[in-house]
């Protein structure tokens, strides 16, 4: 042997090999290559153990994690509408604010009744074509008070141990057991926030501003109040529609958003449908998603660029 | 990509989304972690990371490139916790008898084939130096990019590339020895 061993296999060799190309040495003799094969085969054997679970293929630990996504999706609700009163409080004194909050939650609750087909409660994910998209502050206790904000016995306990938000929920409690008691706080529902823009659309219209509570809100909401007009394009289905991606912070506007358009962006994938993404995600071993700039790789398996 | 929109349906609350990018995602964060944590003690560690990755969900800003390496960072924090929780080395060389039994258990000689090259593929992986072994499954199993790779470990890229080539030359090596003894083996088993 008097070639240095493996001699071919240098940083660009090994690149090409980790992006699941073939590499073939050259100049390169018979066992060059031979080497070269075998590691492009092992490589794709390794890729290929992390390729996505099949369909019908068991996802270990999947229902912890279904079950942490839920309880973190109750907590980002809460820290949103517990951030909400508490911006209300400074504004108006504590009466007026228990104010707010019953019309809030009145409000809220009738939406909620008025709108069919969406399910309100994270805890009874509701199959196509309804989703489980949380409506903050309306998860009544229907689902097991799954998401009443003040209260500390609530599943949604962080597993951290620490629960955003909470201290602030103490405050309007007493206050809060005039009205429907199904909340202690008001994190406004996104049915609220509909009306919210409504309110907020016609008036403009009218060259006039909404009312304070619902400007709040609103601002809230959207990040701002150059932001309510695109926000609001997007909670009432715009043609544009594609605002409600765009949330301008993470928590605050995650859960407002993703009621009403999601039952046209819900994937779905377990249900099979023909326009799920699920297709694409299921594909060829990590080829769906690393593959972008690596379009000539030969192996099944893309390790990706 | 399927994946980006699956990320940001789950981030809106689709548990249906969630799960898509949990069964996308999972088998890579497995394969990755095994590489710090060993075998026995990959899925808790890997539950774990996915704790925090739901609880940190809806602040996550970007596609599925980035949502790989963010799950990834997660995953190796959350090992390198386990390991200095346990106060011991990591399981390199680990507990592979649950790839054993479930080689065992196959039903099928391509299953088994298929069992037993994952098997030993995952037995090299094992016996490299951490640092190459985490080179070489963050870019394979995890399909990260080598400056993402490097930024997870913190290295440069270059030490990511030269790690990634000494780790393919060590098991280049293993696998001519393995596949000459196995020559051997036969040349012998022929001769008697």
């Amino acid at each position: 042997m008097a070639e240095k061993p493996l001699g071919w296999l240098d940083e660009d060799a090994a690149e090409h090999l980790l992006r699941g190309e073939s590499v073939l040495p050259s100049p390169g003799t018979a066992r060059d290559v031979a080497e070269a094969e075998r590691l492009a085969a092992f490589l794709a054997t390794l890729a290929d153990t992390g390729r996505r679970y099949p369909d019908d293929a068991y996802a270990p630990g999947q229902e912890a994690a279904v079950a942490a996504f839920r309880a973190a999706r109750r907590e980002t609700s809460h820290g949103f509408g517990t951030a909400l009163f508490a911006l209300v409080r400074r504004i108006r004194p504590l009466r007026a604010a228990a104010a707010v909050t019953l019309l809030a939650c009145t409000a809220g609750g009738m939406a909620v009744a008025s709108t069919a087909g969406l399910s309100p409660f994270t805890d009874t994910p509701a199959k196509p074509p309804a989703t489980v998209s949380p409506l903050p502050g309306t998860s009544m206790p229907a689902a097991g008070g799954s998401a009443t904000p003040g209260n500390d016995s609530s599943p949604s306990a962080d597993p951290d141990g620490h629960r955003s938000g909470d201290p602030d929920n103490s405050g309007p409690g007493p206050d809060a057991k005039e009205n429907s008691g199904k909340d202690a706080t008001p994190p406004p529902s996104a049915a609220q926030l509909e009306d919210d823009c409504r309110a907020f659309v016609t008036e403009q219209t009218r060259g006039e501003r909404p009312d304070r509570e619902t400007m709040n809100r609103l601002n809230k909401a959207a990040g701002g109040t150059s932001k309510i007009g695109p926000y609001c394009d997007g909670l009432l289905g715009s043609p544009g529609g594609s605002t409600a991606d765009e949330s301008p912070d993470g928590p605050a506007t995650a859960s407002p958003d993703s009621t009403l358009s999601d039952p046209n962006d819900g994937p779905v994938p377990d249900a099979g449908s023909p326009t799920s993404p699920d297709k694409a995600v299921d594909s060829a071993p990590q080829d769906a998603e690393p593959a972008a700039g690596t379009g000539e790789t030969t192996a099944p398996t893309a390790a990706t660029d | 990509m399927a994946l980006t929109a699956a990320v940001r349906s789950a981030q809106k609350g689709d548990e249906a989304a969630f799960r898509a990018v949990y069964r996308a995602v999972n088998p890579r964060l497995l394969g990755y972690v095994r590489t710090l944590v060993g075998e026995g003690d990959a899925e808790d560690v890997a539950s774990e990371a996915w704790l925090q990755i739901t609880r940190d969900l809806a602040g996550f800003k970007g596609d599925a490139d980035q949502f790989r390496g963010w799950s990834a960072r997660i995953a190796r924090n959350r090992s390198l916790d386990h390991i200095r929780a346990r106060s011991r080395r990591p399981a390199i060389g680990g507990d592979e008898t649950e790839l054993t039994d479930r080689a065992a258990a196959s039903d099928t000689a391509a299953e088994a084939m298929t069992a037993q090259a994952t098997r030993r593929t995952l037995s090299l992986i094992s016996r490299l130096p951490r640092g190459q072994a985490e080179v070489v499954t963050l870019r394979v199993v995890m399909g990260l990019d080598v400056k993402r790779t490097a930024e997870i470990l913190g290295k440069r890229p270059g030490a990511v590339r030269t790690a990634a080539q000494r780790g393919l030359k060590q098991i280049a090596e293993w696998l001519e020895s393995d596949s000459g003894v196995t020559e051997t083996a036969a040349r012998t088993l022929k001769g008697m």
